[in-house]
């Protein structure tokens, strides 16, 4: 009996001796710690999706990278460890030594640092300096595609969120969703296996496929930029596309930024010129209301003009771009020579409620719903709102704001058998276990096939018999139209200041690519002839190779 | 009867305590397994990340470029090729 109750004592005591344990630690020495490591949440950060071209090399990927903390309380030299980490870092001296505030327990000092930081300074083994996991984008291409991809950059809650571009766009299909797991651990960390162990695994982000090719990319952009170089213009952009179904392959403008380091560009840098910003066209315009009279019965390729002189609207006087008038002309040759007061008269014969109807349906005034974040949907004013001397200046493009996509698009519809077709960038978006392809979708159909056909072929002879003869790709037939649009500033048009542009598309009788070429303020001349054009078909000599096509001619 | 039952809790007694503290003991050593595989995976994956990123670095344009730069492969630097033979022998 004594050894029994002696046993119970024995372990009476056991128990009081845990109980007391326990109380000491929750009751006294609540250590956070403690309490954190007991159960554990741990969120589970998904993975961004990364974005590939059309053939699948990578544009944006995911690289590891470390933020670099300090502990203060474990540093005993400051300067030391500030001297040995600014080269590594490329911040000063001064800046680091300030940031070790011996008061506190743990400084955040710098995002960002990459794998080859890290290890030289891990070798250094510098006591108080530590490393977090995070991920960071990386772009193998560097800035090829920096308008197109957008950055990655922090919200007010400093979570990761995708700005301008298709990082903007795709967001939420980027970013994926993220899980957690939920441990019960011991007191120095490891789960316990017997404890509670829930986990709900993140899901990471959709990867997207281009219909961008990385080479066309390539090409336009070192293009763009030796047209910038030669003809001195502020600005320039470049949009090459598949006029059936209006997939991007490729688009740039410059000046662009480094996505890498984009907080050291300003905003202004962020916004694609070739979605965001407006312009008047210019003659560029002139094909489509050609096409809307000849969709509409109202002119024929052969029928004649009698250009004589300038024509008077109103107060306004509009003459042709030289002066010069060639008396009876086709309705071709007002293409070829680019003669405003021709299309003045196509525009008569076609009515100023046809012209406003066509406008709308080429999709002016509204959005492509390309899938990019920050696009614009230019201006188209109300048709009550439209004077006289308005039906007769958008007839060549002036009077007009659009938006270099939605320029393309429109004309992309001349050249495919009349269909307005949105725009796309993206072809594929796949997720671990689901693909989804974005298919062409056409918006509605402007003019018929016959049209088209008609229209082309004014366009190859615009070319061929243009006032300037450019140095063409050999034995290819090429359509296209050049566009000298003023910029108007004050009410008024600076004649010393021209957006270039020409828009063309080869082969022409089955067309591979169609392509927009813009320059802001060419220096060298202000016309789209002798800046945009001969830029377009330098890089149409590099896409015809690239893309394999036959001569047909 | 009574006798029987005083032996089976004592063979049972032990019994227990041991596998209480074989269960004890492997979960620990489980939890340090579990502790291991954590990290290993995650290294693994960083590996991966890594590669990837060194991989597309090698493949792309923007390397190549620069390789040919070093290599003066530019204009300046035109092939030498054996169907034109003057070429190469800078006739």
């Amino acid at each position: 009996m004594i050894r029994a109750k002696l046993l119970f004592l024995f372990f009476l005591a056991i128990f009081i001796a845990v109980i007391a344990k326990l109380f000491y630690l929750q009751l006294f020495r609540p250590s956070a710690s403690l309490l954190d490591n007991y159960l554990k949440t741990n969120k589970i950060y998904p993975e961004r999706g990364r974005i590939f071209d059309h053939n699948g090399q990578p544009l944006v990927l995911n690289q590891n990278s470390y933020l670099l903390y300090f502990e203060p309380k474990k540093i005993s030299d400051p300067k030391g460890i500030s001297e040995k980490l600014a080269g590594i870092l490329q911040i000063p001296e001064a800046s680091i030594e300030s940031k070790i505030d011996s008061s506190k327990i743990w400084i955040s000092f710098k995002s960002g640092v990459v794998e080859d930081q890290k290890k030289i300074i891990e070798n250094l083994h510098l006591d108080g300096v530590g490393f977090q996991y995070e991920m960071k984008r990386y772009y193998p291409e560097a800035s090829l595609s920096a308008h197109l991809a957008g950055f990655v950059g922090k919200n007010s809650s400093g979570e990761d969120i995708g700005y301008f571009g298709l990082e903007g766009y795709y967001d939420k299909d980027l970013k994926g969703l993220p899980g957690f797991l939920e441990t019960e651990r011991d007191i120095i960390g490891r789960p316990i296996f017997i404890g509670t162990q829930e986990r709900v695994n993140s899901e990471n982000g959709r990867d997207l496929q281009l219909s961008i090719d990385k080479t066309v990319q390539e090409i336009i952009k070192r293009k763009l930029k030796q047209g910038l170089e030669s003809y001195k213009a502020k600005q320039g952009c470049v949009i090459t596309a598949n006029p059936y179904t209006m997939q991007i392959l490729g688009l740039v403008c410059l000046p662009d930024y480094d996505n890498d380091q984009y907080y050291q560009f300003s905003e202004e840098y962020f916004k694609n010129p070739a979605i965001s910003e407006v312009y008047e066209p210019g003659s560029i315009f002139k094909p489509l209301v050609m096409a809307a009279g000849i969709e509409e019965k109202k002119i024929k390729p052969d029928d004649f003009y009698n250009e004589d002189g300038p024509i008077q609207i109103g107060e306004y006087q509009i003459r042709t771009w030289n002066n010069k008038y060639e008396g009876k002309i086709t309705m071709t040759r007002i293409l070829e020579k680019s003669s405003n007061v021709g299309m003045v008269f196509v525009g008569s014969k076609l009515g100023n409620d046809s012209i406003y109807s066509y406008l709308q349906k080429y999709g002016f005034g509204e959005q492509t719903g390309i899938d990019l974040q920050g696009e614009t949907s230019g201006y188209l004013k109300p048709k009550n709102n439209w004077y006289p001397i308005d039906f007769s200046t958008v007839t060549f493009g002036q009077g007009i704001a659009v938006t270099p996509i939605q320029m393309v698009r429109a004309f992309a519809s001349l050249v495919n058998g009349g269909n307005i077709v949105r725009p796309t960038v993206v072809e594929k978006i796949t997720a671990s276990e689901e693909e989804k392809t974005i298919k062409p979708k056409i918006e509605r159909k402007v003019i018929s096939g016959r049209t088209t056909e008609i229209i082309k072929k004014m366009l190859v002879s615009t070319v061929e018999n243009g006032e300037i003869h450019w140095a063409k790709p050999k034995g290819y037939t090429i359509g296209g139209k050049t566009g000298t649009a003023q910029v108007p500033i004050q009410g008024h048009y600076d004649p010393s200041k021209t957006i270039a542009s020409f828009v063309g598309f080869a082969p022409a009788e089955n067309p591979k690519f169609i392509t927009l070429v813009t320059l802001r303020e060419p220096q060298t001349s202000p016309w789209g002839s002798e800046t945009a054009a001969p830029l377009f078909f330098d890089i149409a000599k590099e896409l015809i190779v690239y893309y394999n096509i036959t001569p047909d001619q | 009867m009574k006798q029987l039952i005083k032996y089976g809790i004592w063979i049972i007694m032990p019994v227990l305590l041991f596998a209480n503290m074989f269960i004890f003991v492997s979960g620990i050593v489980l939890g340090n397994q579990i502790s291991h595989f954590e990290k290993e995976t995650k290294k693994i994956h960083q590996q991966n990340v890594e590669l990837d990123r060194q991989t597309s670095h090698l493949d792309s344009l923007d390397y190549a470029a620069s390789i040919a730069a070093s290599l003066d492969f530019v204009k300046r630097s035109p092939p030498i090729v054996l169907e034109n033979l003057k070429y190469a022998l800078n006739r």
